[in-house]
Order: C-alpha cells, then sequence, then structure tokens
C-alpha cells in the first residue's frame, strides 16, 4: 500500500503542475494580453493624464477616448476628445492605421499629422490602451522572471522581447506578462537606437466590460526619468461606433456623446 | 496604504543575497530599480477627473485676450501708404466664447462670437471702437444614419496646406482681424458663410454640398457692417456660391475632389496627403478657373463698393489681366522630430492671378507718377492711385491669396523649446521672384492651464523694389495676455 502511495505521489510530482504550465507561444502570450486591456467590442474611456517632475505635478489634461477595431487590420482606430485643460478644450484627434488628423474647432481645421508629431503631447499617451501589440510587434519568450508590480507585489510574469513589424511607434520592447491571468505588467519602448523612450507599469485592475482590466498605468519617461505620467482609465462604456466616424469629414461633428 | 520603499542598504543586501545564489529565482535583477523612479507622491496621486465629462454633448469655450502691438515705421518707401493705415502702436481686447448646445438628441446649436475693442494712435484714447464679429450661428441636424444638414453662418473650410489653401473656396473676405501673419491663427478670426449644407458620411468618405446665397449689401446696417454689431453678411455672401466636395480614403491617402461655381465661373480643385515613415506628411492641392488676374479683381471689387461696373473697363488694367484658366496650387511636406518637440512644414505657394515680374514693375511705376509728374494740384489724384495701388495687395490679403506669382512658406513650431512651458512658433515667407521675405517669431509661455502669455516679433526685408522691402513697416512687435476659461 506505501509502496502504491509512494508510486503516485512520485507520478503526480511529476506531472505539470496544471494545464497553465504547458507551453505558450509568446503570440498566444501576447494576445491574450492585448485581449486583457482592448474589450472586443467597440467601447469609450475617459483617460485622465497627470505628469509630474520630480514627484510634482506640472501638467493635466483628459480626453473621452473612442475605440474600434478594424477587423481587416487588427489594428484600433481612435478618436479622441480633449475635455480639459481649458486651451486645449474641443480638439479631436483621430488615428486610424497611420491617418491621422488633428482638428481644432476654433480654426476650424483638419491638419493632417505624422505618427511622429502625434508623440509629442501627453495624449499620445492616450490610446496607449488600445495599441495591438501582437500586430504591432514579432513576439520571442525571453524568459520568465518575478517582478515587483506598480502596487509592490511580486508578479511571476513571461518576458517578451518584441520587435516592431514596421508600423509601430517603438523600434524594439521587453514586455512582462503576468503568467497566472495575462495580465499586463510592465513595458519598456526602445528607439531604434537602443534608447530607451518609455517604461510603462500596468495597474488598478477591476472589472470593466465583462473582465478585470487595467485602470492606471504610470509611464516613466526613459530620456528624462524625472518626468512621470500617471493615468486613470475610468467609464469604460460598450459604444456602437459607425465606420463613417473615422474620417476627417467627421471631426467637426463628434462631441464625444 | 502605500509600502514603503524598500532601503537603499536592504536592497544591496538582497542583490548581494540573489548574486550567492541565497534567494529564490528570480530573474527580476534591476527591475526594482525601474519602479523605484515612480515617486511615492505619484503613486498615491489620483489625477483629476475631467470637468466635463463630454457626456451631455454640450461644450463650451470661452477666453479674454489683450494685445498691444508697436510698429517701427519705415520712411521713405517707393509707395507710401496714407498714415492713417498704420499707426505707431495699436491695441486689441478680445472676448471670445463658443458654444455648441445639443438641443435635442438629433439637433444642435453652434454659436461663436467674438468682440473686440480696437484703439490706436490714430484714435482718440481709450474709446476706439467696437467690433463684434459673430464668427458661426448654425443649426445641424443628424437626419438619419449619418447624413446631416446644417443651416446658419457656418464657416467651411477646405484643403490640407497650412499656408494657403488654393480649394479653401469660403476664405475670401472672412478673416475680420488680421491679429496675426500666421494662418493658423488667421483662420481663428474666419467669419463663417450664411448657407445650407448638406452632408452624407459613407465608409470610405464622404459626399458634401453647401449653397451659400447672395446678401446684398443694400440690406440694411445690421446686416451689412455699418455698426458695431453687424453681421457683415456682404463681406461672406457677396455672391451666390455652390459648392460639391467627394472626400475619400483609401489605404492611408486622404483626398478631395471639389467644385466650386461663384458668379461669373467655376473652379475645379483637388488636394491630397499621405504619410511617408512616421517622420513626413506629403500633401498639394490645386484649384484652377476662368478668372481675372489679381490686379484686376481687386480694382473690379473696389469699383463695385464705389458703384462702378470696373469690368467693362478691365482692358485698361495693364498686364495679362484677361479673364481666362487661371491655376493655384500648393505643394509641400511636413517633417517632426518628436524626440525635440519639432515639426517644420514647408510649402510652395503658386498663384497664375498673382503678380508677375512685370505686374511688380508697373506697380511701383505707378505709384512714381507723383514724384516725375509733380503738379501739386493733383495731389488728391495721386492719394487715390497710391491708394487704389495699395488697395491690391489688400486685397489679396482679404482674399487669403498670395499676391506674387510664386512663394516660398516654412512653418516651424517647437514645443517645450528651453522651457517645460514655453513654445515657439517660427514662420517665413519668401518671394522667391525677388528674394524678400517677411519672417515672424512668436513665444507663448503657459503661465498656467488658463493663463498665456505671448510675445510676437515680425521683420519685413527686401530692397526698396521688392514685395516685403516695399511694405511701410520694417519690423513690429506685439505681446499680450489670453486668459481660458
Amino acid at each position: 500500500m506505501k509502496l502504491l502511495l509512494s508510486a503516485a505521489v512520485l507520478t503526480l510530482l511529476a506531472l505539470p503542475a496544471c494545464p497553465a504550465e504547458e507551453a505558450k507561444t509568446a503570440d498566444v502570450i501576447i494576445a491574450e494580453a492585448d485581449a486583457v486591456r482592448n474589450p472586443d467590442k467597440p467601447f469609450s474611456i475617459i483617460v485622465s493624464i497627470a505628469e509630474y517632475r520630480g514627484g510634482k505635478k506640472e501638467n493635466a489634461m483628459s480626453l473621452n477616448v473612442y475605440s474600434k477595431e478594424n477587423t481587416a487590420t487588427g489594428q484600433y482606430r481612435t478618436l479622441a476628445l480633449f475635455l480639459s485643460p481649458p486651451k486645449d478644450e474641443g480638439k479631436v484627434m483621430l488615428k486610424n492605421g497611420n491617418e491621422l488628423w488633428f482638428y481644432d474647432p476654433v480654426s476650424k481645421a483638419s491638419v493632417r499629422i505624422s505618427p511622429q508629431q502625434r508623440l509629442m503631447g501627453q495624449a499620445s499617451n492616450g490610446d496607449v490602451m488600445t495599441v495591438n501589440m501582437r500586430k504591432d510587434y514579432k513576439a520571442a519568450i525571453a524568459g520568465e522572471e518575478t517582478i515587483t508590480d506598480s502596487s509592490k507585489k511580486k508578479a511571476a510574469c513571461y518576458k517578451l522581447e518584441l520587435t516592431s513589424r514596421g508600423e509601430s511607434n517603438y523600434y524594439r520592447a521587453e514586455y512582462w506578462v503576468e503568467k497566472a491571468d495575462s495580465r499586463p505588467v510592465k513595458g519598456k519602448f526602445y528607439s531604434d537606437s537602443g534608447r530607451l523612450l518609455k517604461i510603462v507599469y500596468f495597474g488598478g485592475y477591476k472589472a470593466e466590460l465583462g473582465r478585470e482590466r487595467p485602470t492606471e498605468a504610470v509611464i516613466i519617461d526613459g530620456v528624462d526619468p524625472k518626468l512621470v505620467t500617471k493615468m486613470l482609465f475610468t467609464d469604460y462604456t460598450e459604444r456602437k461606433i459607425p465606420e463613417e466616424w473615422f474620417q476627417k469629414e467627421y471631426l467637426p461633428r463628434f462631441k464625444g456623446d | 496604504m502605500v509600502p514603503k520603499r524598500i532601503s537603499a542598504p536592504v536592497q544591496r543586501g538582497l542583490i548581494l543575497a540573489a548574486a550567492l545564489g541565497l534567494c529564490p529565482q528570480s530573474g527580476a535583477a534591476g527591475q526594482d530599480e525601474d519602479l523605484d523612479l515612480i515617486p511615492d507622491s505619484v503613486s498615491s496621486a489620483q489625477p483629476a477627473p475631467p470637468p466635463r465629462a463630454g457626456k451631455s454633448g454640450n461644450s463650451f469655450r470661452f477666453f479674454f485676450e489683450d494685445e498691444a502691438q508697436a510698429n517701427a515705421l519705415r520712411r521713405g518707401t517707393v509707395l507710401p501708404l496714407p498714415a492713417e493705415y498704420l499707426p505707431g502702436w495699436s491695441n486689441r481686447f478680445t472676448f471670445y466664447g463658443r458654444a455648441d448646445i445639443k438641443l435635442a438628441p438629433s439637433l444642435s446649436l453652434t454659436l461663436a462670437d467674438r468682440v473686440n475693442h480696437l484703439s490706436d494712435a490714430n484714435s482718440e484714447f481709450p474709446s476706439g471702437k467696437v467690433q463684434n464679429d459673430l464668427n458661426e450661428a448654425y443649426l445641424s441636424w443628424n437626419a438619419g444614419r449619418e447624413n446631416y444638414l446644417d443651416a446658419g453662418r457656418i464657416n467651411l473650410k477646405s484643403g490640407v496646406a497650412i499656408g494657403f489653401n488654393p480649394v479653401d473656396y469660403f476664405r475670401k473676405n472672412s478673416v475680420s482681424l488680421r491679429t496675426s501673419e500666421d494662418p493658423l491663427v488667421l483662420r481663428e478670426n474666419r467669419l463663417g458663410t450664411v448657407m445650407a449644407r448638406a452632408q452624407s458620411l459613407l465608409p470610405f468618405g464622404s459626399l458634401t454640398l453647401a449653397a451659400a446665397p447672395e446678401i446684398s449689401d443694400k440690406l440694411g446696417r445690421f446686416i451689412t457692417d455699418k455698426t458695431s454689431f453687424a453681421l457683415s453678411l456682404q463681406r461672406t455672401n457677396a455672391y451666390p456660391r455652390y459648392l460639391a466636395k467627394i472626400s475619400s480614403s483609401y489605404k492611408g491617402i486622404s483626398s478631395d475632389l471639389l467644385y466650386y461655381s461663384e458668379r461669373p465661373g467655376t473652379s475645379f480643385g483637388a488636394d491630397i496627403s499621405r504619410s511617408l515613415g512616421d517622420r513626413f506628411v506629403v500633401y498639394g492641392e490645386w484649384s484652377g478657373g476662368r478668372r481675372h488676374s489679381l490686379t484686376a479683381d481687386a480694382l473690379v471689387y473696389d469699383a463695385k463698393l464705389y458703384g462702378v461696373d470696373a469690368l467693362k473697363y478691365d482692358y485698361a488694367v495693364p498686364g495679362d489681366s484677361r479673364r481666362r484658366f487661371r491655376s493655384q496650387a500648393a505643394a509641400g511636406f511636413s517633417f517632426t522630430e518628436s524626440e525635440n518637440k519639432r515639426s517644420t512644414f514647408v510649402e510652395f505657394h503658386y498663384n497664375e492671378a498673382g503678380m508677375a515680374d512685370g505686374d511688380w514693375k508697373n506697380w511701383f511705376l505707378a505709384g512714381q507718377v507723383q514724384k516725375l509728374l509733380n503738379f501739386p494740384e493733383l495731389a488728391p489724384v495721386y492719394a487715390q492711385v497710391n491708394t487704389a495701388l495699395w488697395s491690391i495687395r489688400d486685397y489679396a490679403q482679404r482674399s487669403m491669396e498670395p499676391v506674387t506669382r510664386r512663394q516660398l512658406f516654412i512653418r516651424n513650431q517647437w514645443q517645450e523649446a528651453f522651457l517645460k512651458k514655453l513654445d515657439l512658433t517660427n514662420l517665413l515667407q519668401l518671394n522667391t521672384d525677388d528674394s524678400s521675405f517677411f519672417l515672424q517669431s512668436s513665444a507663448k509661455y503657459n503661465l498656467s492651464d488658463q493663463l498665456v502669455w505671448n510675445l510676437t516679433l515680425y521683420f519685413y526685408s527686401g530692397t526698396e523694389r521688392s514685395e516685403y522691402g516695399s511694405v511701410n513697416k520694417w519690423n513690429a512687435a506685439k505681446t499680450g495676455l489670453a486668459y481660458l476659461f
């Protein structure tokens, strides 16, 4: 009997701890992490952004962001309405693939901007939640690491090495995804020269639109680490967003309601 | 409750322990250092929720602005302007208000108005004058799916270029106050045109139709610009006008095709834009139609003000003034250095109706008549000639088109230049025929989210018989404060 029990224990020990331990491919991991950040239906969120230097708040802004996946490309198209500060209120930014427009209701002018131009303002962080990493980057598993998340808890993660497929804002990235539930925990984003541009921590996971999603992101500037941006994502709302909205002629009519 | 960060000695101990293999495998060496870059004040902070969540569909925007300008006058120009055209100083106080109000689920109202108090060296301080500009006032109805009908005073803007938009057909006479030479700023002062507009948005693009009626300058003092609070509709609705525009986007290439009708002729236009890589955007626009030269158009326009049918006399205007097919075009690119927060627009402008080399010679020659034929009794006539000659250039400004045939335009914007809250904008307009140029440098400093200080310097440079060298001021400085709420 003892022998039988011992054999059973040894057999159990020899088995994988659970099905989750089965090797996942990098593509599966990054797709699951994308699904955590991005609802699978068109939605809107209020993004509140505060920028700190040396721990002191310097700037703040808020946006109402509408997002919808382009089923043909897998990329998210976004319409962002500036709610504050007063000097930017009412401005609208459209991102549809590499077509970006910026509309100012005072001048009634829509100006086409480059993907890089979008990165110049804090609003560039506005669509950090709706980047489809799997479509933007080629992924490879670089290892498994236990890191500290933004709430200072340990998180057992897959570490992914990401390389741009050509359309992304960053040339290369390191990306940590929690093994247990595919939550994105952290990302480090680099330029083509290898310069660290941004470190992002995702946190504040809460039930939103059917599953636990991050409601906070803290972004550390890679060039000037004293510059830290905190983003809050609230009011996740499922929306019916017509295809017709993702064009420059619609921008004067977009009121975010 | 935010956990305390691990002190440096403890960190060093943990790293040493990890190096000796005393800690469980983590593979996370160095990761906590990144987390240490987040100050406790940031970890515990909650960004403030937006003041207006945009859920109601209503939005309001207001600002006060005061700007004072000093002009350094250029003496002894070939063609002097009457003194009242260029005071040594001027001041403008503006209140601007804009409201987008949702009246019903499918009906909204847009209002934009600007009240200005203007005073200058020629006015009796501090009285000056008040000028109210009703920029926009229109109703918008969503007629089902993505079809819209708009009616009222609408600022309809077309085109992709920054410095000159040949296809922006409703631009003529729309700028009520020339508060800057920056085309992006000038657009903020535009008066809309009274029109009815229908727009249908489709998945691949859109179709826009607009019709604007003629509104006579004889209709009354509240309709035309005879009083401070009149609507100035005769400026924006001088002729019946019609526009049809098809917009589309395919594989990142955005384009518009336009048909425009204004008595007595029609024009066709097109624009196109696309990104090149992630730093460049290339774009171009073109418009063509039968029209007179700019010189003839300006004189005809002025003659209309005085009730003269000048079209009968267009043969008397020197140069190629006859009505024929003429093109206007703008082509350029923008370049972004996001790491330095700078973006630059470079454009070449072509105006076939504008003044060519021979026209400029005629312009200066006509202005010299007084010196060549010095009859004092004809001084009032000479003054009228000078005024008419300057009105040609004034007409080009009011029409928002280059007075000259060819022009290079460069606009550079630098955010957070030297200081975190300082934005610099430089603008260059170069006449490629006579090499004279205009340079405008602006600095904007955000004292707070609501208070903005600005300083703008203007420079006009060139020989005395060049476009910018003949301007009666050689530089100017303007400073002001704006309070937004």
